[in-house]
């Protein structure tokens, strides 16, 4: 109810007028007369403005003491006193010179790009919207060099990943994804949480990627910033915009399944066996493509509508969207709602206040990793088969031939899971924010912010009956598989992180040269979460009735998902920092910052740390701007920042075990204790230069960083005989250095042609430097034998596995009778995940109403370990079995010699499934394939109707027609190698590719209108 | 000026709300308790002593070639089914269980009685220790002991010195259990069954118990390593004094029901977390040719009088079941160990392992067997020369290894003890060797830990090997299993060409932790990441041609 009363406010409020003089005018081009469309008008000295309309009009409430300012990008400013006139009509001159970019860096300071010391990257909202993503954080990288994003495949309810020029912790419980800074203020979560805002409502988006530019921030920033400024009340009339999209998705390079052979063993048929290691299929036998059946068409849909408008005093902005996205896979979808409410009041000449308040809801289900059993179903069963006329469940095996303990591991048709289980998860999130700026003196602002994000969220599912105990000669199998017998789970959680944030900013001239910006703050952090879980196994009434008032079981063994459980967590930390800028004529900027951490999960509970920037423009130090080129300034930076540890490290813990025969409590082995913490800590240095040629046509930036993260707090597996499973430590140092290159052309920029384009380069070099205790590794998550590792002075984002002997130059040893030979040690470097570099290509076209704009992503280097092709191996099912299965074929390798000289293989050796299964998939390094691809990310064609709309209640209407992903160029034989396989932490997941849902070639049609 | 006081004030006020340290929380997690009572935690170190005796019996079924799988890989994720390819195997229950299941519980538990000053609980705590400590060293060899618990990377203790620690360790406590200002002291908290579910806290029982374990420490001497008459003596002191009229054989019994309620070898598979865990599997094992031919004495056709074989256990700890198409007909089929089944074939095939005593989901885990321990002492008094002595205590064992399976007390089992079979299973006189005593001692520890040790403490003296011991080879028939991982089994060969017959003699320290937390101390051994430490005998198990 309150959010209503508060929308209702909000609109009555937008609209509501001042009595006041109205002065209209047409603002036209100096060049060629015709109307400037979108140029502002504001009363100097206000917030008060307007755009002009279609036909450059405008219209706008004045003094007559009021002077009026105009503004288009690309024109020189014009400024006329109003005095009497109640007719002002304005002609705008191109400017020679480009308005100097102004972007929000950190504390939501907006600043002249060209005085910051270190890389930022803005992009403004056409720019985050263009590809018309579901999710825009999936589209950044190619958009900002720098910025690597991976997603866990095709489905609406993947995860993103983002990171900011390269892993900082090897750690796989500490996050490597940036901060996300709304409005000023932090929320939390990664780029699965930030993909939920509505790119609509973003009206600019700053990346800070350098521990420089984030330093203020602190902890959290280390991996850099990503500062998002939602739109704003203007102004004026209340202007209305609405938006629809409407998009189908088709799967992509779906890995292909042999049409060849039937389930079985050896080339013989076995009944109840899955996969293709059966025998030959008669022609005439039926194939059925149960991939391809079991994926279908998504359908993407978004509507939304946004109102703004406002007084001199007070604006407000408001916006609703809704989307609902049914993946490839039936069942798997996310619906969206989203509301946007914000609103800014000048209470005073020196006091102002704003306030917002973002709702966003979401329902969906998600299907996650799932697909091998998909890819596993053996090709002569319609797997779209799955019930029998009665409605029971239609196994795959004969059940009447299986034991009891053969029946618990009869695969289960992924159909019925789709089909007749059920789950839903139901979040909401409500970020609302408040501040207040006071300006008591002149240049002097003390504003205060509070925010607080609130997220609740349940999980709501039951699985059906997979069997009754009549099933089973002897059910006490079932003891430990009682949700074979159906199972309930429902599971609520919430979060909360309450900011607040205490600012002052002062400016003065030092000398009549030097100018001077003095910033001081305070930050305090609340989070707090409470994670439940309950449910029960084994449904007592037969029939349909799936309830928690039916189950048979209940637990608190941790070991069964529908445990019983109930969990909290609660930290807090502050801060303070400061800030120093001085700028010398605009030539030269210095700037420093310092800032001191409390936290009570690191032993000191308290931190410091500093930062210093320069920079210099030597094109007019040195009065070297022509117009060949215009512009050139260097920077540099150096900087510190500190990170805390996880929370509740610091004590012994005791764990109850209500499973064991007797119960009791023992030393729980889950928590990673700790001894001493110390905070990790990043040093980063960072050199790079701004250089723009032809009168600002041709802009260059270059940035070269190297960053080093000491102190490492890793949660690590130690020996037992240490007296714990796991342990959270500090250890050993990381070292990224890399090159970033953005280069943006004006190509051509006539009336009627406008082509722009641009290109964004990095490359990133990670290296482990030091780890304590003789360590030369460190490991994360493992998929079967394959690890994502941290090697000792090698990369941070390494592979490692299973290889076979090599051959001093790297051939494949071999037996005298042909046989590889495989290496008996594991945990051999096998694989790199750091792409050697990223590159990404766009450009826009504009002809009259008519656009085009595109983006080309590539990426060269990075190894990609293709978990779902090994399957596909193992069970026969690899599309390659169709032509060399059982046919003899000969292993590219050397055979050792007495004399030590290799000479090459030549014998042969059957491609069957037990050297297949010996001799090639036990071989990880197999399995690990370049990553290096071309992707057009996409393609938007648009055409604004506006002008034949001129006598409507539309001011603007534009359509436009977006196809992604629309080639993918790779030798990575998966669906996509830009995949991950799941977290952003730690040495990460990124470059794994397991069992995720194939990723999807999408088609967009979005329409946008504006009253 | 005004202006002025009020922009003071502000600043001040906002920097002094987030200048007081005392705002940060206390770090503490709200739910997770942070001390524990000797009651609550010895419930929880008694079940991990069943559980860690599955562990080893679990592993050393296979490897002491009892049991098999269908397959015939040479790798796969248990090397010890498959290919002995251990060197990619990490997380060994084993491991874990006695450092931190066992000990770091044991600690905590010790420390808990101290602070309630009830010496019980210190007692049975260290005695599980000891058992423990006993287990793991013969699976691993050298480990950390006197340095485990203080750093991350203790050194390593020789085996040697641990199994002097544990002598010494066993007689501290056996005297300990004599004193009455231990075992009466008036602070102690009475131990219920709920807590002690093996001997509701009798405390001499638990001393019973620590004989037998001494006992079991001791008989490690025999055959290689100190093969001497006080040896022996001392083990027959050991068990003369656990096995007193009173000896209750300790079992750790399950009631069954959900998780791990039930019996770890029960058919229910039960394990605590699949990642500290191995499940037993019986379901895809299958019963070895060596086993049931070499060791059972099974019948071509069995009938309906002779029973399956001639010992009429076999029939006890597993069923018969009908074959495939070609092979119909119920009856027992085994396998040469990775020799791997035929493709019409599949574990349903051949018997039902879970037919058996301990394979029940309310079973029981014997922390020691009476059979183990009168076979101990049997032989001691072999090798101190008493062979009457020996043959009886080993025929008793047998006797009461049938009775614990339920075999009738007449044909076919009269015929094992004194009938047709009883020249080939217990001869006379000289003509009983140690070979009838190992053979007779295999069978009883069908699933438990001490099948696999025997093997070695005997270096798999088989045909091929020709190990002999008191002159005759002690497994007869043993061979190795087919298709063993080829880089480290098949690579050294004898002079004649063939390939030497090397046998397994330990595991491999875990790859995820000590190879990375204890790396120097593994190469110390030679055991950093090599095939070769596999093939090292326990200081127990090296061959000594005193007792050819």
């Amino acid at each position: 109810m309150k959010k209503q009363l508060l929308l209702l406010l909000f609109f009555l409020s937008a609209v509501a007028g001042y009595a006041q003089r109205t002065v209209t005018g047409v603002v036209t081009s100096a060049e060629d007369k015709m109307p400037v469309i979108g140029a502002s008008v504001l009363i100097k000295g206000s917030t008060q403005g307007v755009m002009t309309d279609l036909d450059g009009k405008y219209s706008i409430k004045v003094s007559d003491n009021s002077t009026l300012v105009f503004r288009f990008v690309g024109s020189e400013e014009v400024q006329i006193k109003v005095g009497k006139q109640s007719v002002i009509n304005v002609e705008l001159k191109s400017s020679s010179v480009q308005l100097e970019e102004v972007v929000v860096t950190a504390m939501g300071v907006k600043t002249e790009k060209k005085k910051l010391n270190f890389a930022v990257q803005s992009l403004s909202s056409d720019e985050i919207v263009a590809g018309q993503s579901s999710n825009f954080v999936n589209t950044l990288q190619g958009k900002v060099a720098g910025i690597q994003t991976s997603s866990s495949g095709g489905s609406p309810n993947s995860s993103t990943q983002i990171i900011i020029r390269a892993v900082s912790s090897i750690n796989p419980s500490q996050s490597n994804e940036p901060l996300f800074i709304i409005d000023g203020m932090p929320m939390s979560g990664g780029g699965t949480a930030a993909g939920d805002i509505n790119p609509n409502d973003i009206e600019s988006m700053t990346v800070l990627k350098g521990a420089a530019a984030s330093a203020l921030y602190g902890q959290e920033a280390a991996n850099g910033a990503i500062l998002i400024t939602t739109k704003s009340g203007k102004a004026g009339k209340v202007t209305v915009n609405a938006n629809a999209s409407v998009q189908i998705d088709n799967a992509v390079r779906v890995p292909e399944i042999q049409q060849m052979y039937g389930p079985g063993s050896q080339g013989f048929y076995k009944e109840n066996t899955t996969g293709g290691w059966g025998p030959l299929l008669s022609s005439n036998e039926k194939r059925y493509d149960n991939v391809n059946n079991f994926l279908g068409t998504g359908l993407y849909q978004k509507y939304d509508v946004s109102a703004s408008g406002g007084t001199d005093k007070f604006t407000a902005y408001a916006s609703a969207n809704y989307s609902l996205s049914d993946g490839v896979v039936h069942n798997d979808y996310k619906d969206k709602l989203g509301i946007l409410l914000k609103a800014s009041y000048d209470i005073s000449k020196y006091v102002n206040l704003s306030v917002s308040s973002n709702y966003i809801q979401t329902e969906s289900r998600g299907f996650g990793n799932a697909m091998s059993s998909v890819y596993a179903w053996p090709i002569n069963d319609d797997m779209s088969n799955y019930k029998n006329a009665d409605g029971s469940i239609r196994w795959l095996y004969d059940m009447s031939t299986l034991t009891d303990a053969e029946k618990l591991d009869v695969p289960m048709n992924p159909n019925w899971s789709r089909y007749m289980d059920h789950s839903v998860t139901k979040s909401t999130r409500n970020v609302l924010q408040g501040n207040i700026d006071w300006k008591p003196i002149k240049n002097l602002v003390l504003s205060g912010k509070v925010s607080y994000d609130k997220s609740n969220s349940s999980y709501d599912a039951y699985t059906t009956p997979r069997f009754s105990r009549d099933d089973f000669a002897d059910a006490s199998l079932l003891n430990s598989n009682l949700s074979l017998l159906g199972q309930y789970i429902y599971s609520p959680s919430n979060s909360s992180m309450l900011s607040l944030q205490g600012l002052a900013t002062y400016k003065f001239n030092l000398t009549k040269d030097i100018d001077v910006n003095l910033l001081a703050g305070a930050d305090m952090k609340d989070i707090q979460s409470v994670d439940a879980n309950m449910g029960g196994a084994e449904f007592l009434l037969p029939g349909d009735f799936y309830s928690m008032q039916n189950v048979g079981t209940i637990t608190t063994d941790g070991s069964y998902d529908y445990a019983m459980s109930l969990y909290h967590t609660k930290r807090n930390k502050f801060g303070y920092f400061g800030e120093a800028r001085f700028d010398y004529k605009g030539i030269a900027h210095i700037s420093a910052t310092a800032r001191e951490d409390m936290s009570s999960t690191v032993t000191s509970k308290s931190y410091f740390y500093p930062s210093i920037t320069a920079g210099l423009v030597f094109s007019e130090l040195f009065h070297i701007s022509n117009d060949l080129f215009s512009y050139g300034k260097i920077r540099g930076n150096w900087a510190k920042v500190g990170k805390d540890g996880p929370i509740y490290r610091f004590d012994k813990n005791y764990k109850q075990w209500s499973s064991f025969p007797d119960g009791g409590f023992g030393v729980d082995a889950a928590v990673g204790s700790s001894n001493v913490l110390l905070p990790e800590m990043t040093k980063s240095w960072e050199v790079g230069t701004d250089l723009r040629f032809f009168k600002d046509h041709t802009r260059l930036d270059l940035a070269y960083y190297s960053t080093t993260v000491s102190n490492q707090i890793v949660t690590v597996r130690v020996s037992p005989a240490s007296g714990m499973i796991l342990q959270t430590r500090n250890e050993g140092a990381l070292k990224n250095y890399g090159v970033e290159a953005q280069l943006s052309q004006d190509i051509i920029m006539s009336k009627d042609f406008k082509w722009t384009a641009g290109a964004n380069f990095s490359l990133n070099r990670g290296k482990v430097v030091s780890l304590p205790e003789g360590m030369t590794e460190i490991q994360g998550t493992q998929y079967g034998d394959i690890f994502p590792t941290a090697y000792l002075n090698g990369s941070s984002t390494a592979i490692s596995g299973k290889d076979y002997k090599r051959s001093p130059d790297g051939k494949v040893l071999c037996t005298a009778d042909g046989y590889p030979i495989i290496d008996s040690a594991k945990g051999i470097l096998i694989g790199d995940r750091e792409p050697d570099f990223l590159l990404g290509l766009n450009s826009s076209f504009q002809w009259k109403d008519f656009s085009v704009s595109f983006l080309l992503d590539t990426r060269k280097g990075g190894d990609v370990v293709n978990v779902t092709g090994r399957s596909l191996f193992s069970n026969g099912q690899h599309k390659s079995y169709e032509k060399y299965r059982n046919r003899e074929i000969i292993v590219d390798g050397v055979v050792q010699q007495a004399d030590g000289t290799y000479i090459p293989n030549t014998k042969p050796i059957i491609f069957n499934q037990t050297n297949m299964n010996t001799y090639y998939n036990a071989v990880s390094s197999n399995f690990i394939e370049d990553g290096s691809y071309i992707r057009l990310s996409y393609v938007t064609l648009g055409y604004d109707f506006s002008r034949f709309l001129k006598k409507t209640a539309f001011k603007g209407l534009k359509a436009s027609l977006t196809g992604r992903n629309l080639f993918l160029i790779t030798k990575y034989s998966g669906s996509d190698p830009q995949i991950s396989g799941g977290s952003a932490s730690g040495t990460g997941s990124f470059g794994i590719d397991y069992f995720a849902v194939p990723n999807t070639r999408s088609f967009n049609f979005t329409l946008n209108a504006t009253f | 000026m005004k202006k002025l006081k009020y922009i003071a004030l502000a600043l001040l006020l906002g920097m002094g709300v987030s200048s007081c340290e005392d705002m940060l929380d206390d770090n503490k997690n709200p739910d997770k308790s942070t001390a524990v009572t000797p009651e609550q935690i010895l419930p929880v170190v008694v079940f991990y002593s069943s559980q860690i005796n599955y562990d080893h019996a679990e592993y050393g079924t296979y490897l002491s070639q009892a049991l098999t799988t269908g397959g015939k890989s040479q790798t796969g994720t248990y090397a010890y089914k498959s290919g002995w390819e251990f060197l990619t195997m990490n997380r060994h229950p084993q491991w874990r269980r006695h450092f931190f299941d066992i000990g770091t519980n044991v600690n905590a538990l010790i420390a808990a009685a101290e602070k309630a000053n009830s010496k019980n609980f210190i007692l049975i705590a260290r005695t599980i220790r000891l058992m423990s400590t006993q287990l793991t060293t013969d699976m691993f060899g050298d480990m950390p002991r006197s340095e485990a618990y203080a750093s991350n990377s203790p050194k390593y203790d020789s085996q040697e010195s641990i199994y002097k620690w544990m002598l010494s360790e066993a007689d501290e406590l056996i005297s300990l259990y004599n004193d009455p200002s231990w075992t009466e002291a008036p602070t102690n908290i009475k131990i219920t069954q709920k807590m002690d579910r093996i001997f509701s806290g009798d405390l001499k029982k638990w001393k019973q118990f620590t004989c037998a374990l001494k006992a079991r420490i001791l008989l490690r001497k025999l055959p290689n390593w100190d093969n001497t008459p006080a040896t022996c003596q001392q083990i027959i002191d050991a068990v003369d004094a656990a096995y007193t009229a009173d000896w209750e054989e300790p079992r750790y019994q399950y009631d069954g029901g959900t998780g791990v309620k039930s019996s770890p070898w029960g058919p229910s598979k039960p394990i605590i977390n699949a990642w500290e865990s191995r499940d037993n599997q019986l379901d895809k094992a299958i019963v070895s040719k060596y086993f049931c031919l070499n060791i059972m004495g099974a019948y071509d056709r069995p009938g309906l009088f002779t029973g399956l074989a001639e010992d009429p256990r076999l029939e006890k700890m597993m069923t018969p079941r009908p074959g495939p198409d070609g092979d119909t007909g119920t009856k027992l089929r085994y396998l040469d160990n990775n020799i791997g089944m035929g493709v019409s074939y599949k574990e349903t095939h051949y018997p039902d392992l879970y037919t058996g005593v301990y394979t029940k989901d309310n079973g029981y885990i014997p922390l020691m067997t009476t059979e183990e321990l009168l076979l101990m002492k049997a032989e001691a008094e072999y090798w101190k020369g008493d062979k009457t002595t020996a043959r009886t205590l080993t025929i008793d064992a047998a006797n009461i290894n049938m009775d614990r399976y339920g075999v009738l007390k007449k044909t076919p089992r009269t015929n094992y003890f004194d009938g047709k079979f009883k020249d080939k299973y217990f001869p006379e006189g000289n003509a009983f060797t140690i070979k009838h005593l190992m053979h007779q001692k295999y069978v009883c520890m069908y699933l438990q830990p001490e099948q696999w040790t025997d093997l070695r403490r005997y270096n798999y003296s088989n045909d091929v090997n020709k190990k002999t011991y008191d002159g005759v080879i002690v497994y007869p028939g043993l061979k190795r299993p087919y298709n063993l991982y080829e880089p480290y089994w098949c690579t050294e060969k004898n002079t004649d060409g063939s390939i030497k017959e090397v046998w397994i003699q330990r595991i491999n320290y875990d790859p995820e932790t000590e190879e990375k937390y204890n790396k120097a101390e593994l190469e110390r051994l030679g055991a950093y990441k090599s095939a070769d430490w596999l093939k090292v005998p326990m200081i127990w198990a090296v061959y000594s041609e005193a007792h050819k």
